[in-house]
């Protein structure tokens, strides 16, 4: 069942170009996703009383340098160390529920591509001599990860393929998107492995990039705008901070609580999604996304992701976007941007007929788990 | 070689300087031969990794406690592209559960890499020519 009480309303979405942005800093980058989701609000900046931002490659993304550049004086604003997309956006929310705020723009920016990010470090906190071991990159949690869950349920390659084919598919039909040519199954299997079992296509790419939203109190929403209102109804969190010492951790049985709140607090379950966004930096992610919220059983993803289920068309479209295998990585900002534009109808050959709730569901690495869900009427 | 005035038990605001120090104990025993993690006095759970306070509790009192070296690999990556280790690929990078309890990241030595798999059986070999941690390597145990 799906709240009829809205927490927040998203006003504006802004997607600036994904790939390739040289001479652009991080900061730049994320002031033009400002104007572009300003733009789309079609609101002036007076109206805007809160910033979060998300820190970004190089110590970039900081509030207080964007709301300078931006020339805001906001009410209330915050930096994100991990602002991957659903943690800025509760944050963004919880400020507007305590009245801290009534309009807040979430902005994300990144140069890490042009800026040379290698991404050779460890994923988590380095305590288990993660640097001794050359357990590096997220390719290699996500490739133990993925090792142990085919170990456990019998997934094949073959099956997985599944997963970066359908994202390359919609991807294909997103004019945002970096990789977007359709991969067949023998083009992914011949793909080099980058940490076995996981291929190229299994992890995201490194792109830079700019994504924004304006989020507002559902009265002001009213007030401000005529137009078609997509509200955030649900949202929760899980936290595996432990690391190691929570048993199973890679495959993170512990994201089941947040589902579990989502249906506690909320009421939403699985029955109530029509479009569904997972986090994507590596294949694995879908996999235990789909079967943690709850879409299938656990050990259940293999068989769930085939025969088109989670395509365009399918019972349930997964990443229509093309994520961050196939779209662009951007924390997740691009998911809950597309979220949005499919709730509006406006996804033209991607779109998805009829939906109206979403649901958003991402990590911060291994460490935590958040997820939203949206919805217009 | 072992700190022998390294004392057995701990009160983590003042016995050691750093966390650092912990590591560098747990490799100076691994050195002479001894795989040794640290239990909590108060509520004897099993760390790793080193800390000076026990993550389940919060209490300071700990000993350094002698543990098998057996254990089972819970998974394997092997790395095929180099991210800047110090390690030439291929790699394999283990995560083991000690039959101690502790699950402790590290490599297996002596096998190819493709022949690792989830659930085989594995023993700590404490002179690994790792940096660091990376000393604690394992072996598959002899069926």
């Amino acid at each position: 069942m799906i709240p009829d009480q809205p927490l927040a309303t998203v006003l504006g979405v802004g997607t600036t170009a994904q790939g390739e942005l040289p001479g652009l800093s991080p900061d730049e980058i994320a002031v033009d996703a400002a104007l572009l989701a300003l733009n789309d609000a079609g609101i002036d900046k007076s109206r805007i009383d809160g910033l979060v931002t998300c820190k970004a490659y190089g110590n970039f993304g900081i509030d207080t340098d964007i709301a300078r550049l931006l020339g805001l004086n906001p009410a209330y604003s915050a930096t994100l160390d991990y602002g991957t997309c659903n943690f800025s956006l509760h944050l963004a929310t919880m400020a507007i529920q305590t009245g801290m705020a009534s309009c807040v723009l979430l902005l994300y920016g990144t140069a890490q591509r042009s800026m040379g990010h290698d991404f050779s470090t460890p994923v988590a906190t380095g305590v288990y001599g993660e640097r001794d071991y050359g357990f590096l990159n997220i390719a290699g949690p996500a490739a133990m990860g993925m090792r142990r869950y085919m170990h456990d349920y019998g997934l094949t390659e073959e099956k997985l393929a599944a997963v970066a084919m359908t994202f390359r598919q919609n991807a294909s039909l997103n004019p945002l998107a970096i990789r977007g040519k359709p991969m067949s199954l023998a083009e992914y299997l011949a793909e080099p492995y980058i940490v076995r079992p996981m291929r190229r296509p299994d992890i995201c790419m490194v792109s830079d990039g700019g994504a924004g939203l304006i989020v507002c109190h559902p009265d002001l929403a009213q007030e401000l705008s005529g137009r078609q209102q997509v509200h955030v109804v649900a949202m929760a969190q899980a936290g595996g901070q432990r690391s190691f010492q929570n048993p199973n951790q890679l495959n993170r049985p512990w994201i089941g609580t947040a589902a579990q709140r989502l249906r506690d607090r909320y009421g939403v379950t699985p029955e109530d999604i029509d479009v569904l966004y997972i986090q994507d930096p590596t294949s694995l992610w879908v996999l235990q996304m789909l079967e943690a919220y709850g879409f299938c059983g656990r050990g259940e993803a293999g068989d769930f992701i085939a025969g088109g289920r989670i395509g365009l068309g399918g019972e349930l479209p997964v990443n229509t976007n093309g994520g961050q295998l196939a779209e662009s990585y951007m924390w997740g900002w691009l998911h809950l941007c597309e979220a949005v534009r499919q709730l509006r109808g406006e996804c033209g050959q991607r779109q998805v007929a009829g939906a109206r709730v979403a649901q958003h569901c991402s990590t911060k690495a291994f460490d935590r788990a958040a997820t939203s869900v949206l919805a217009t009427w | 070689m072992v700190n022998s005035a390294a004392p057995a038990t701990g009160d983590f605001l003042n016995r050691y300087g750093s966390e650092e120090a912990l590591y560098a104990e747990f490799t100076a025993r691994a050195r002479a031969g001894e795989l040794a993690v640290q239990r909590c006095s108060d509520c004897s759970y099993l760390r790793w990794p080193p800390a000076r306070a026990c993550p389940q509790c919060w209490s300071g009192q700990w000993r350094w406690e002698p543990v098998s070296g057996a254990g089972t690999i819970w998974s394997v990556a092997v790395y095929e592209r180099k991210y800047g280790s110090h390690r030439p690929v291929p790699y394999n990078v283990v995560l083991v559960e000690l039959d101690a309890g502790p699950v402790m990241l590290s490599t297996v030595v002596g096998t190819p890499d493709l022949e690792l798999a989830p659930g085989q059986r594995v023993v700590a070999d404490l002179a690994g020519p790792g940096p660091g941690l990376a000393q604690l390597v394992f072996r598959r145990e002899r069926p």
